[in-house]
C-alpha cells in the first residue's frame, strides 16, 4: 500500500519544526553534538537584571510548542524568520508525491526533477527511493535545491533535505510511528525586510496512537538561524536541544504537556549561551498558552532565571543573579508580552 | 492614474514647497498690517469614496481597500492685501473593505476602520479674468485600524505626513448670486512617518517615502460674495496621493529583534461630495 503523508501528522511535524527553527538552531542530545560536528557551545551568559526578561523570552520562544505561527494583516510589510519553517512544512507534504514519481521497479532509484517556482526561480528535487517501491520507507529521502525560488513573496536559495529515518504503520491511519530528519543547508529566505539563513539538522519523531493521543519529539545536533532584520543582525543557535510534547485525551479534546532542554545562544545576550531545563512540564488544556509549568535557565557563575506559568495568561520571571539560590528579583509578565 | 502621474512630471516637489511657503508666509504680515477684510467662517459636511492600495517593490498588489467615509469640517477664509486665504480642518471616518494578503502571502478579506484628520492652509493670488494662482500647505493624519481575521492578527497604525502644493483656480459667475469655482493642485511632500502597533512587537515608527499629490475640485457657491451674511457651497473633489515605500526598520520585543517592517508604496484616491454653510462677517 502506498504511503502518503497525511495532513494530521504533517501538521504535527510542522509544529515541531517550527518550534525548533524558531528557537534558532539545535542539535540532538548533548552526547550527539560532538559526533555530528556541532559547533562548540558559546560561553555562558551572565544573567542580570538587565537581561533576564529578554533571556526568558528567548528561552520560551525557542520552544516551538510555545511559539505561535500567527500571521498579520498587511498594512506595513512585516517579515520575520518563520519563512524557512513554513517552506519546510510545505515541502514535507510533497515527499510521497516525489517518491511516487520515481520510475517503478527501479531499486535505489534517484529521481531528479526541476520545477518552476510560482513567481520565478526553480526548485530542483532529488528524490531517492531506496527500494524503488514508490512508497515512503525508512531511508527514503529528498533533497531540494532552491535557486531564486519565489515563495510566499520571498526568494529562497540553498538546500533542504528530508530523510525518513523510520516508519511503522501507515501515516494515513492511526496508529503509526514516524521519524524524519530535516537538513537545512545554507537555506536562505530574502523578503523586503528580512533575510534569514538556516543551517543544521532537525530530527522529528512522532508516535501517534490517535489524534488526541500522541508523543512528539524533536532533537537537533546543530541548527542555526542567522537573520538580518532591516539592518540589524540577529543570530540564534540551539545545541543539545530536545523538546517533547505529549498529547493526552481529555474529554473531547486533549491536554498538551511539553518539555524542552538544551543550550541556546543568541545575539540577544551577546552571542553567549544559556542552558534551558524544564523543571515541570508546561501543560495546557485548550488554552493558547500553558497554565502551568516551570523552566530553569542557567547562565554564567551560577546565575539563574526561573520562569513559572502562573496561569494561561500570565507567568512569573525570577532572577538569581549571584547564584546563591535566592531569587532576588521577580517580574510578572503576560504570555502575550513575551510570545 | 497614468494621466495623473504624468501631470507631476513638470512639477518639482521641493521647489513647489518653497513657493507655497513663500506665498503663505505673506499672510501674517498682511494680517498685522490690518489689510484684511471681513472673515468668513463655515462648516461643511459630506462623504467621500476612499480607495487605498499598497504595492510591493515589484509592483504587485498587496492590499486594496475601498469604502465610504463620512466627512465634517470647519473652514475660515478671507482676503488680505492681494491674497485670498483659507484655512480648513476636516475629519473623516468610516470603514473600508480590505482585500489583500497576510504577512505569509495568504489571501485575506477583512476591513479597516479609518479616522482621517486634515489641516490645510491655502492662499490664492488673483490674476484677473477669474484666474488665480495658489499655494497650499497641509498636514494629514490617518488612523487605520485593520481588523484581524481568524488566525491572522490585525493591528493599528497612524500615518502623519505634510505636503505642499501649487494650484490654479478659475471662478466664473453663473448668474446673480451664483458662482462656479474650479481649482486644481499639484504637489507633494517629504517622507512622513507611520507608527505601527503590532501585536507581537513593541510599537515602531516607520519612515514613509516622499509623496506626490494631485487634487481637483469643482465648487458651486450661492450668495453675494462681498456682503455680510450667509452663503452656501456645494463641492465635488478628487484627490490622488502616492507615497513611495519607506525604509525598513527592525521590530523589537523586550529589546530583542523579532522581525522588520516597512511601509510599502501606497496610493490613495478620494472622491468626495460636500456641502457647506458659510457666514461672512
Amino acid at each position: 500500500m502506498r504511503a502518503a503523508l497525511t495532513p494530521l501528522p504533517l501538521a504535527t511535524l510542522a509544529a515541531l519544526a517550527a518550534s525548533a527553527l524558531l528557537a534558532g538552531c539545535g542539535g540532538g542530545s548533548g552526547g550527539d553534538s560532538a559526533a555530528l560536528g556541532a559547533p562548540a557551545p558559546a560561553a555562558p551568559a551572565a544573567l542580570t537584571a538587565a537581561n533576564y526578561v529578554a533571556v526568558a523570552q528567548e528561552a520560551l520562544s525557542s520552544s516551538s510548542y510555545l511559539a505561535s505561527a500567527a500571521s498579520l494583516v498587511t498594512g506595513a510589510q512585516v517579515g520575520d524568520a518563520s519563512t524557512l519553517v513554513r517552506f519546510g512544512q510545505d515541502q514535507a507534504g510533497k515527499l510521497a508525491g516525489w517518491l511516487n514519481a520515481a520510475p517503478a521497479q527501479a531499486v535505489g532509484v534517484v529521481q531528479t526533477q526541476t520545477e518552476p517556482c510560482w513567481g520565478g526561480g526553480t526548485l530542483t528535487i532529488r528524490a531517492s527511493d531506496l527500494n524503488g517501491n514508490g512508497q515512503v520507507d525508512p531511508g527514503d529521502s529528498a533533497t531540494l535545491t532552491a535557486s531564486n525560488c519565489a515563495y510566499r513573496g520571498e526568494t529562497l536559495n540553498g538546500q533542504l533535505s528530508l530523510t525518513v529515518d523510520s516508519l511503522a504503520g501507515d501515516p494515513d491511519t492511526f496508529p503509526y510511528k514516524l521519524a524524519v530528519t530535516l537538513g537545512f543547508g545554507q537555506l536562505s529566505a530574502q523578503s523586503a525586510t528580512v533575510r534569514t539563513v538556516g543551517n543544521g539538522n532537525l530530527a522529528l519523531s512522532i508516535d501517534a496512537r490517535a489524534a488526541n493521543d500522541q508523543s512528539l519529539a524533536l532533537r537537533t545536533s546543530s541548527l542555526s538561524l542567522s537573520s538580518t532584520y532591516a539592518s540589524t543582525r540577529y543570530d540564534k543557535t540551539l545545541s543539545g536541544y530536545a523538546s517533547t510534547s505529549t498529547l493526552s485525551p481529555a474529554g473531547s479534546g486533549y491536554t498538551a504537556s511539553t518539555t524542552v532542554n538544551g543550550t541556546l545562544s543568541s545575539s540577544a545576550f551577546g552571542a553567549k549561551s544559556v542552558v534551558i531545563e524544564t523543571l515541570a512540564p508546561f501543560v495546557s488544556s485548550g488554552q493558547a498558552h500553558p497554565g502551568s509549568g516551570r523552566l530553569l535557565i542557567s547562565g554564567a557563575a551560577g546565575s539563574k532565571v526561573r520562569v513559572t506559568a502562573t496561569s494561561a495568561s500570565a507567568l512569573l520571571i525570577e532572577l538569581d543573579a549571584d547564584g546563591n539560590g535566592t531569587y532576588e528579583t521577580a517580574t510578572p509578565k503576560g504570555w502575550s508580552e513575551l510570545l | 492614474m497614468s494621466l495623473v502621474a504624468g501631470a507631476f512630471s513638470g512639477v518639482k516637489r521641493l521647489r513647489g514647497g518653497w513657493l507655497a511657503a513663500a506665498l503663505l508666509t505673506g499672510l501674517p504680515g498682511a494680517v498685522r498690517a490690518g489689510a484684511c477684510d471681513a472673515l468668513a467662517l463655515g462648516t461643511l459636511a459630506g462623504a467621500e469614496r476612499s480607495r487605498w492600495e499598497e504595492f510591493d517593490a515589484r509592483g504587485g498588489s498587496l492590499v486594496r481597500e475601498r469604502g465610504t467615509l463620512a466627512m465634517a469640517g470647519l473652514r475660515a477664509g478671507g482676503h488680505c492685501s492681494a491674497l485670498d486665504w483659507e484655512a480648513a480642518f476636516s475629519r473623516s471616518q468610516g470603514t473600508r473593505g480590505y482585500d489583500g494578503v497576510s504577512s505569509t502571502q495568504q489571501a485575506l478579506q477583512t476591513h479597516s476602520r479609518l479616522r482621517v484628520q486634515a489641516l490645510e492652509l491655502s492662499a490664492w493670488r488673483p490674476l484677473g479674468a477669474g484666474w488665480a494662482l495658489g499655494a497650499q500647505l497641509g498636514h494629514h493624519q490617518v488612523r487605520r485600524d485593520i481588523a484581524g481575521s481568524g488566525p491572522v492578527l490585525g493591528y493599528a497604525e497612524r500615518f502623519d505626513a505634510a505636503q505642499a502644493a501649487l494650484g490654479a483656480r478659475y471662478q466664473a459667475a453663473l448668474g446673480a448670486g451664483l458662482r462656479l469655482t474650479a481649482s486644481g493642485w499639484l504637489g507633494g511632500g517629504p517622507g512622513g512617518r507611520v507608527k505601527v502597533d503590532l501585536p507581537n512587537a513593541e510599537p515602531a515608527v516607520l519612515p514613509l517615502g516622499s509623496s506626490r499629490l494631485a487634487a481637483l475640485a469643482l465648487q458651486l457657491e450661492g450668495g453675494e460674495p462681498a456682503q455680510a451674511g450667509w452663503s452656501w457651497q456645494a463641492a465635488l473633489a478628487y484627490r490622488f496621493e502616492e507615497s513611495r515605500a519607506g525604509a525598513a526598520r527592525p521590530l523589537l520585543r523586550n529589546g530583542v529583534p523579532v522581525g522588520a517592517a516597512l511601509q510599502p508604496r501606497t496610493v490613495q484616491q478620494h472622491l468626495g461630495a460636500s456641502a457647506a454653510a458659510v457666514y461672512r462677517f
